[in-house]
């Protein structure tokens, strides 16, 4: 049968990429207010990785649309707030202005150049990057959760119509937006004090590996269970033209080898050479697999059966007499 | 509130009310979009077995999915039922066609949404839309629901059923 394909892999790599980005944002966010300054390179670049990571995904959703420059209309205009695709638009608008703006805080040149012209001193910095970390938390909580409950909203595509899939999808968008800073962190920061924050991270990413496990088990079994459209969706991951990507590549690549490589990085087992390339395995298999997840619950959002009372009256109608 | 109803006793699946839409209303070929649609349903097993043709183009719902999740405002209903798409708002973003129950909303190159609109001008002029006027036997007719109620009195015709509340009454 055939998979859902009018939103395809570009829209993936918009969901893909807000989730991402509000991830990363979060995490950063959480790191800046508990423990100040002493992480400054890896607060930077996931403030600013979130900010493209978003700012990209919005320019792809809107490449994607029919007519991109009209679309823009929806960061102009409050019309239909009933929509999750209005809320879903200024939501990535102002997760882009505010992780921008953090980033912009946490980078030094930018500092210097401010405080050069105006007055800006550091207690005032401080207090900004607070409010910011604090809104950026819910902010980019709110992107997250937009992109599921984007498809979760209309009732007529069962595999999509229920809160399993935006679950999926906020633990899906914090495992990968960890990931990407605890993969930078594990790479750049080398401090002997900074073994407790990488660790920390490590066991994080551990717990947000096991928390999507279990609600993507959730999701599946509870759609095979739920009606004949649902589990002719979920069928398509499990046993069917789907199979081979979800058990290879959001399984496996997604959720197997991260696990490892971030116990073994917590065991402490990994020696100098491999502290380079195995992180890094880790985070590229996170991120594959957290495209690839998104991409096949689009595409197996199939459409409900038609079934009234009507055609089902009509279905037991004319007979033929032979 | 005005809607369809078919007679799928006489739907002969000839599609010509597909082609006097596309026709009336410009539809450009080759997109492969068909505001309006036949599909033939099949059901039960030889020697029983029944065959029932059924053209549909938009239901003009009660409570049009279409309309609470367009971001543009592109969608609106009526006063008088009918659901209209302004192809000069629409961005072309295809969430209708995600929250319609029956697949309605089709796009073709200039990438915005079309669909049926019952005809509004044809009817303001005081004509049946063209689907209607091309059956050739009489089995598609428009018109206010209570109106097209009283016409389908000898056959048995039920609502179409559904949450949207289509504006479609169906007789075998």
């Amino acid at each position: 049968m055939a998979i859902q394909n009018t939103w395809g892999w570009l829209v993936a790599v918009d969901l893909f990429l807000g989730g991402l980005g509000a991830g990363a944002m979060v995490a950063v966010a959480v790191i800046a207010l508990t423990t100040g300054e002493r992480f400054k390179s890896t607060i930077r670049f996931g403030a600013w990785a979130s900010a493209v990571a978003i700012a990209l995904g919005t320019l792809f959703l809107l490449i994607d649309v029919g007519k991109p420059l009209r679309a823009l209309v929806l960061f102009r205009s409050f019309v239909n707030f009933g929509s999750w695709m209005t809320i879903g638009a200024w939501l990535l608008f102002g997760a882009i202005l505010l992780n921008g703006l953090f980033a912009l805080l946490w980078t030094e040149p930018v500092l210097n150049w401010v405080g050069a012209r105006w007055k800006f001193p550091v207690e005032q910095r401080k207090v900004f990057r607070v409010i910011l970390a604090v809104l950026g938390i819910f902010v980019n909580l709110g992107v997250a959760l937009y992109t599921g409950l984007l498809l979760s909203t209309p009732q007529f595509r069962p595999f999509w119509h229920t809160w399993w899939l935006p679950a999926l999808f906020v633990a899906s968008a914090l495992y990968t937006g960890v990931g990407l800073i605890a993969g930078y962190a594990a790479l750049r920061e080398h401090s002997v004090e900074s073994r407790t924050v990488r660790n920390v991270l490590a066991g994080c990413i551990i717990a947000l590996i096991l928390i999507e496990a279990a609600v993507l088990y959730l999701y599946i079994s509870n759609m095979l269970k739920a009606s004949p459209d649902a589990a002719r969706s979920a069928e398509l991951l499990t046993s069917g033209a789907l199979r081979v990507p979800f058990w290879l590549l959001v399984v496996g690549l997604g959720l197997a080898v991260p696990l490892i490589v971030f116990a073994t990085q917590l065991g402490g087992l990994l020696k100098k050479r491999a502290a380079f390339v195995v992180p890094l395995i880790g985070l590229l298999s996170c991120l594959i697999g957290g495209w690839t997840l998104r991409y096949l619950v689009l595409s197996a959002g199939l459409p409900q059966m038609l079934a009234s009372p009507a055609l089902e009256q009509i279905l037991q109608g004319v007979k033929f007499v032979p | 509130m005005y809607g369809f109803y078919v007679d799928t006793a006489r739907c002969i699946g000839c599609g010509a009310c597909v082609m006097a839409c596309k026709d009336w209303k410009d539809v450009q070929p080759g997109e492969g979009a068909h505001w309006r649609r036949v599909t033939t349903i099949e059901a039960g097993t030889i020697p029983e077995v029944s065959l029932v043709n059924l053209s549909f183009a938009c239901m003009h719902c009660g409570k049009p999915a279409c309309v609470a999740v367009c971001p543009a405002g592109a969608i609106t209903k009526r006063a008088d039922g009918i659901v209209v798409v302004d192809r000069n708002k629409c961005i072309g973003c295809h969430y209708c066609f995600f929250a319609c129950p029956f697949g309605v909303p089709q796009y073709g190159k200039d990438g915005t949404m079309q669909k049926c609109d019952l005809c509004v001008e044809r009817l303001e002029a005081g004509e049946q839309p063209v689907c209607v006027a091309a059956c050739p036997v009489g089995a598609l007719h428009a018109g206010t629901l209570e109106a097209l109620s009283k016409l389908a009195q000898e056959k048995v015709a039920k609502r179409l059923a559904g949450s949207t509340q289509p504006s479609v009454l169906i007789s075998k």
